[in-house]
């Protein structure tokens, strides 16, 4: 069952007096457990992408469904609930906030829910555990490396346990050890929780080496989204 | 949950010490301004205000102490006071001079010699300490007169006293002798020793509850006492309002500067608040914090500068009153509680401000900058 589905998305930007297509009528569906890789060169729409499947931005024109609901005609307040629910995001940027240790990074989403503060904790723990992360607990962002960072945002995605986790370049910037790491943690959640997973990445050869029989791969160029395999 | 929320903005906060330092340093300049306004409306804090907060009664013939003591009694005894301070002297016919007597309790209810009214020098704050008029010397019965400066030392009888400050001699009855105001219990030995007898020169009935609250008293007892008392007291002297309120217009006048700079820097904190910490609030937002959780966040922020603020602000102002003994300022629990509730109101704008402006935050915002 399709737990995702864009139709004819057109995404455009207005540069000086240009107008720039970012994504051209993407169509694309991917199921509950689905394992995805979206590949193509910087500058060409992969984060657009991702932001407007997300419903952090709103495209020109197309569906975004997600689980038979509309999300291209949702307010801000219900577009959040959604995301605070059913889905995690992984930005390239990391995006942690400065201020906050790195456990309480990995909180933050549950920050407005009913879970108890004990609960939260544990999880958050349990979680930076499983990335050998559990001793940078009590970091600051500031102190971490590039690799750690980005394990906190991976364990921040995954905290409200997520139908749907949107990573884009999780491994940008890593180095071999750390990509393994990452790609096996979001393996593993895929095979554990049915979640539905879309990778982003600038590099083929990753998607080579880590991409399994029954994934679906597209590669994005030119605002275009075309089916390689799976 | 939104406690959690709350509890977060006020870690947030204490993280982002610049932040939280400046704030918290603007709003501990504004409320000392509320606060010192506010307990000057709120209490008696010059004589001028004593004469609304306060009755005083005046003996047309000189009692003694014991001779009112019945009426001391009578009047703590009474709904609404919160108590009598009699105001006594002692004679010193050698020197021509009336000696009053000042303690602690006592200190604004001798109108005409208070520290509103030191020309020079300090009031006195203790025993040993003694003021005298501003020109600076005493007649004496002989028809001499002593020079006395700032640090000279008298004594009577066995009492020595070091001169501290000078009043202004205009603030004294016409034709009145000269005053000079010691420390109770150093005027007390100097009568013993010399078997003075003791004099009232007033009797403040210092009442309850807000200053309006002796307009009321004052017409209750004034008419009372007139009747028991009218061949020893004069009428209770109290100024209108009218005349009192040229001094008491000021006061409240910087009582609204100080509401107009709590609701500025409330404003101002909120607006720069989410200006400054946009990024952040996107981020939350794209994790998927409604409008009102964003909202809790970033009010929690600004009441706990607030508070720690007013807290600060209260601090200082207590340690000044300790540190500065002849200064008297009172502060009660009711100043305390009305100064919190005025800046907390003083607030809604700024929050509501806040409030809007995390709405606006869009979190594709917190993407944006790696999109470019």
């Amino acid at each position: 069952m399709a737990i995702l589905e864009a139709r004819n998305i057109v995404k455009t930007y207005k540069r000086n007096d240009e107008i720039i297509t970012v994504l051209d009528k993407v169509n694309f569906s991917i199921d509950e457990g689905d394992f995805v890789f979206i590949v193509g060169p910087r500058g060409q729409g992969k984060t657009t992408l991702v932001n407007v499947l997300s419903g952090l931005d709103k495209p020109d024109s197309g569906l975004i469904i997600f689980e038979n609901d509309t999300l291209t005609d949702k307010d801000e307040e219900y577009l959040a609930k959604i995301r605070r629910e059913k889905m995690g995001l992984i930005f390239q940027d990391v995006n942690l906030i400065p201020s906050l240790t790195a456990v309480e990074n990995v909180e933050a989403p549950l920050y407005p829910s009913e879970f108890s503060d004990k609960e939260i904790r544990e999880k958050s723990l349990q979680l930076l555990e499983k990335l050998g992360m559990k001793y940078r607990a009590e970091h600051f962002p500031t102190e971490l490396s590039d690799g750690e960072r980005r394990a906190v945002a991976i364990a921040r995605a995954l905290i409200n346990d997520p139908k749907m986790v949107f990573a884009d370049e999780p491994t940008a910037g890593l180095d071999e050890e750390w990509e393994k790491k990452v790609v096996e943690l979001l393996r593993k959640y895929n095979s554990e929780k049915r979640a539905a997973i879309i990778f982003i990445t600038a590099k083929n050869e990753l998607v080579k080496k880590f991409s399994k029989s029954g994934d679906k791969i597209f590669e994005i160029k030119n605002g275009k989204l075309v089916r390689r395999s799976g | 949950m939104k406690l959690r929320l709350l509890e977060k903005g006020i870690v947030l906060l204490l993280r982002a010490k610049r932040r939280f330092l400046i704030f918290t340093l603007i709003y501990l300049v504004v409320f000392s301004l509320t606060l010192n306004s506010l307990n000057f409306v709120d209490a008696f804090q010059t004589n001028e205000l004593l004469d609304v907060k306060g009755i005083v009664l005046k003996p047309k013939t000189e009692l003694t102490v014991e001779e009112v003591s019945d009426l001391v009694r009578t009047l703590n005894e009474k709904q609404g006071v919160s108590r009598a301070v009699v105001i006594w002297y002692v004679k010193l016919d050698a020197l021509g001079a009336k000696m009053f007597a000042i303690s602690p309790d006592k200190i604004w209810c001798l109108r005409e010699v208070n520290p509103s009214t030191i020309e020079k020098g300090r009031y006195i704050a203790g025993r040993g300490e003694a003021i005298i008029s501003d020109e600076n010397q005493l007649r004496l019965r002989t028809g001499d007169t002593i020079s006395l400066g700032l640090g000279s030392k008298i004594e009577i009888g066995e009492v020595e006293f070091n001169i501290v400050g000078f009043y202004d001699r205009d603030v004294l009855p016409y034709d009145e002798e000269e005053w000079i105001i010691g420390w109770e219990e150093d005027v007390d030995t100097l009568a013993s020793q010399k078997n003075l007898e003791k004099y009232v020169y007033s009797i403040v009935v210092l009442v309850k509850g807000f200053f309006w609250d002796a307009w009321k008293k004052v017409e209750e007892f004034g008419s009372e006492f007139a009747e028991r008392y009218s061949e020893d007291f004069k009428p209770p002297e109290y100024r209108t309002y009218g005349q009192n309120a040229a001094k008491f217009q000021p006061r409240v006048l910087m009582l609204i500067y100080a509401i107009i700079g709590s609701i500025i820097v409330g404003v101002l904190f909120a607006f720069l608040n989410v200006r400054w910490r946009k990024r952040s609030l996107a981020i939350l937002r794209a994790i998927g914090w409604s409008g009102s959780d964003l909202g809790t966040l970033v009010i929690a922020e600004n009441l706990g500068s607030l508070i720690l603020g007013f807290v600060v602000a209260l601090l200082i102002l207590i340690s000044y009153r300790k540190l500065i003994g002849f200064v008297f300022i009172p502060l009660g629990p009711l100043t305390i509680i009305l100064s919190l509730v005025v800046v907390l109101i003083s607030q809604i704008p700024g929050m509501k401000i806040a409030f809007s402006g995390v709405l606006k935050v869009k979190p594709i915002e917190a993407l944006r900058r790696v999109e470019r």
